[in-house]
């Protein structure tokens, strides 16, 4: 090619695509996110972090926060319902790593992250998740290629034994799910009761997805074993199944008390909230910022519906956000060095990344794979709002940065109550 | 002051504009679509055929066609299935429980059948633009199920015609033993016997089998000498076939390969390689002012110019058509004054008979299938200049004797 050519074929591109500079890149993700559960229940959870992803994506592209007019890239393509459930996650994200993506976002649920994760190590490609808070996955050893924007199960469930062990509670009955995700969970529980001397008077481990006959039986052994307290862990679907339970059997009443470790969706069914009135669930504390109230807006103009900042699918997007950000502010760090973004580049650092999200601080253990100094409350749900024609929830404790659990007790509503 | 008689009169004026309305209705449909297969592999049909859907349902309520009630599908109510069978039964549940007219979509046959054992335990109507197997025609054993196109039986055979006119006497069969798959086989070993084709060698195999397995069947083709080889089962199987006729290779000028599906754009170029001058049926589709009116919102939504020899764009006048098909029905229900629930609308869709994008839409007395649809055979060409699939046609069926008339040889 003589020099003249050279000329006319760069000025070509350039008048094609005149949006793009001639260096700009396009970084290709792939998506894992749940939009239906496996039973075909919709997750609005699930459906709250795409568009969170989607909308960031969008806004890191238009602003040119990458620089060089760079942009991000989730093609639909590339963006998986996988109903939050492990059989073929693996294939499935072995799929998107042959479409030659940078990295793999989502992947929100624990038990299928924990198989994509293992695959992600093979083709040596990045995940990052907004939710799954399985123990197993803070290590770095079994996970290299995995990071995630929220701190692990252990750090959450300990703090329903400690509000527990604050109200009084001496005994429990402790219903649990046995994939990954739920055994991580167990021994959180185990270790919490021991260290407060709470007794765990019964115990069922379930399979996820376990028929509601069987769920049934459970809460009614514990009811004729005069039990007077609950505690969950396990997947929403799971979660929901125990609340329906305890409202056939009249559980919820004055005297009894539930924990569970994940927070239901505003649209649920009737007899499972009203099954769940007065429980408690831990979540992400979210600061009341500015950054946060305009990622509201833009997130409700978006969806094209009101949100409830205390709504469990508001912290999913608010956390699906701030992991695409993640991304964004990890490849601003590899650009600056004059590094080639790659896969391997973009896991090292990844870790490095520290920023102020709308979910407050994000940055990682170097020790593991897990977001560290994460704020955490505890919410409690007043039922249904008529108003809004969805479940409400109250915040009632936050943990203070010294890790204690500051209780605020006339925001508490109990069963029966 | 208004005297007494003036307010009663002014009370009774208000009273008939009052009663001369009648409140609109919100009909809610369900919806099984594919985006992804099981393994991930991206389904492209599966977003222009919810396109499809969409402009129907646009159509519909922009023209008020239903005098004042609307169709809505929500997304929430949009389920992807994955084209597989795990849980099908509890998605539909879901759907139904929250209080659906109908559900769509339900392309994929096996998923399909469960689909329409759930729902007719529940009497709601599931209403299909893909699912082809055979045993799918039985009204008895599925009264709730409904298709827009015509039987496996119907497509598949006219692959063994085609094969007659090249002199095929021997052929070699794959099919998969999903319920879809072995309809297709006994349509093929059927009409082979009609046509006086001997099946020489049959290989049957699981739907999502691994690349070894399929390539170690194929590799037997090697031991005999058969030139025509034929292939019913699923998009994702079919394209492991060619990747394995292309690595062993089985696609040289002597060979016919015939099988069910259309492969889509982003195929891998190994299996592209090995499908080259490969045939498929498809519905065949003809002018229309119907159809040039859905293609006008089509072209202006995509921005692309409708391919009629692409299976997305097939699949997308298809999937229009099961949703006007629910909205002639809803309209026939009201026309006879009967209350619109899924029971009646499941009657009136037996029933219907409109001009539909894909042509006359009537349904076979007896049958859950669509009466007189025409077929086309497609031939591959390999990638276009534009990165996608090309398929010509090259044999089509007569309307009126129902036989394969060759287009090009």
């Amino acid at each position: 090619m003589n020099k003249l050519t050279k000329i006319l074929y760069l000025a070509s591109i350039l008048f094609i695509n005149p949006d793009k500079n001639l260096y700009s890149e396009t970084y290709n993700l792939g998506g894992m996110y749940t939009y239906h559960y496996h039973d075909g229940r919709y997750a609005d959870w699930g459906d709250y972090a795409r568009e969170a992803a989607f909308l960031a994506i969008e806004e890191i592209n238009s602003s040119d926060f990458l620089g060089e007019r760079n942009s991000l890239q989730l093609l639909p393509e590339n963006t998986i319902d996988y109903h939050c459930w492990p059989s073929n996650a693996a294939k499935m994200a072995e799929t998107l790593f042959q479409n030659d993506i940078l990295i793999l976002t989502g992947a929100d649920c624990s038990s299928p992250a924990v198989e994509i994760s293992k695959i992600a190590s093979r083709y040596k490609i990045p995940v990052i998740s907004n939710g799954a808070n399985a123990s197993s996955l803070s290590s770095k050893e079994d996970f290299p290629w995995f990071i995630r924007v929220v701190t692990p199960s252990e750090e959450y469930d300990r703090y329903l034994i400690e509000l527990a062990h604050s109200i009084g509670i001496k005994e429990i009955a402790y219903l649990y799910t046995t994939d990954a995700w739920g055994l991580g969970a167990k021994k959180v529980i185990h270790d919490s009761v021991n260290k407060r001397n709470i007794l765990i008077k019964k115990e069922f481990g379930f399979k996820r997805d376990t028929n509601q006959e069987t769920i049934n039986d459970y809460v009614s052994e514990i009811i004729s074993a005069g039990i007077n307290n609950i505690v969950i862990t396990g997947p929403t679907p799971d979660t929901v199944r125990v609340f329906k339970a305890i409202d056939k059997f009249n559980f919820n009443k004055k005297g009894n008390t539930i924990f569970a470790t994940e927070m239901i969706s505003a649209d649920e069914s009737i007899d499972a909230v009203n099954g769940s009135r007065g429980y408690f669930a831990p979540m992400t504390f979210l600061e009341n910022t500015k950054e946060l109230n305009q990622f509201k807006r833009r997130l409700s103009s978006r969806i094209d519906k009101k949100i409830d900042i205390n709504s469990k699918a508001f912290f999913y997007g608010a956390l699906s956000y701030d992991h695409i950000y993640t991304i964004a502010h990890a490849i601003n760090n590899i650009n600056s060095k004059n590094q080639m973004v790659t896969p391997h580049s973009l896991m090292e650092n990844l870790r490095k990344v520290d920023f102020i999200g709308v979910t407050g601080r994000v940055y990682f253990s170097q020790k593991s794979n897990d977001r560290i100094n994460m704020p955490l409350q505890i919410m409690n749900s007043h039922g249904f709002d008529e108003s809004s024609n969805s479940v409400k929830f109250e915040s009632v404790a936050t943990v203070s940065p010294k890790g204690k659990l500051v209780i605020d007790h006339s925001k508490i509503l109990l069963p029966g109550y | 002051m208004i005297s007494f008689i003036k307010q009663i009169k002014i009370y009774f004026v208000f009273l008939l504009i009052n009663f001369g309305q009648t409140s609109a209705d919100d009909y809610y449909l369900g919806g099984m679509f594919t985006q992804h297969y099981r393994d991930g592999a991206y389904a492209e049909w599966g977003k222009y055929s919810r396109l499809g859907a969409k402009i129907a349902l646009k159509h519909i309520n922009d023209e008020d066609r239903l005098d004042g009630d609307k169709i809505l599908m929500p997304d929430e109510n949009i389920i992807d299935y994955h084209c597989w069978n795990e849980n099908v039964e509890l998605m539909i549940e879901s759907l139904i429980r929250k209080n659906v007219l109908a559900i769509i979509g339900a392309e994929c046959s096996d998923p399909a059948v469960i689909m329409a054992n759930t729902s007719s335990k529940a009497n709601i109507p599931i209403i299909s633009y893909g699912a082809n197997a055979s045993k799918l025609s039985n009204k008895n054993k599925f009264p709730y199920f409904l298709r827009v196109i015509t039987p496996s039986e119907k497509y598949e055979r006219y692959l063994l015609d085609l094969a007659s006119n090249y002199g095929a006497n021997k052929i070699a069969f794959f099919h998969t033993t999903d319920s879809w798959g072995e309809g297709a086989a006994m349509v093929v070993m059927d009409a082979a016997k009609k046509k006086n084709i001997r099946i020489v060698k049959t290989f049957s195999f699981p739907r999502d089998a691994s690349q070894e397995h399929i390539d170690r069947l194929v590799r037997e083709l090697k031991e005999i000498d058969l030139k025509h080889i034929f292939l019913t089962s699923p998009t994702p199987d079919t394209v492991r076939f060619f990747k394995a006729i292309n690595k062993y290779g089985f696609n040289d000028p002597g060979y016919f390969i015939y099988a069910s599906e259309m492969i889509l754009n982003n195929t891998p170029i190994d299996a592209i390689e090995g499908a080259i001058g490969y045939f498929s049926p498809v519905a065949g589709i003809s002018d229309s002012k119907k159809l040039d009116y859905y293609i006008e919102a089509y072209e202006e939504l995509t921005g692309l110019t409708a391919d009629f020899n692409s299976a997305n764009f097939i699949y997308s006048v298809l999937s229009y058509d099961q949703v006007i098909l629910v909205s002639e029905a809803i309209k026939s229900t009201k026309k006879k004054n009967l209350e619109v629930t899924s029971e009646n609308v499941m009657s009136q869709l037996r029933l219907a008979n409109f001009q539909g994008a894909s042509g006359e839409i009537s349904f076979e007395n007896g049958s859950n299938d669509r009466l007189n649809m025409p077929v086309k055979i497609m031939k591959f060409l390999g990638k276009n200049d534009k990165d996608q699939m090309s398929f010509i046609p090259i044999a089509s069926t007569d309307a009126v004797t129902g036989r394969l008339k060759i287009i090009t040889q």
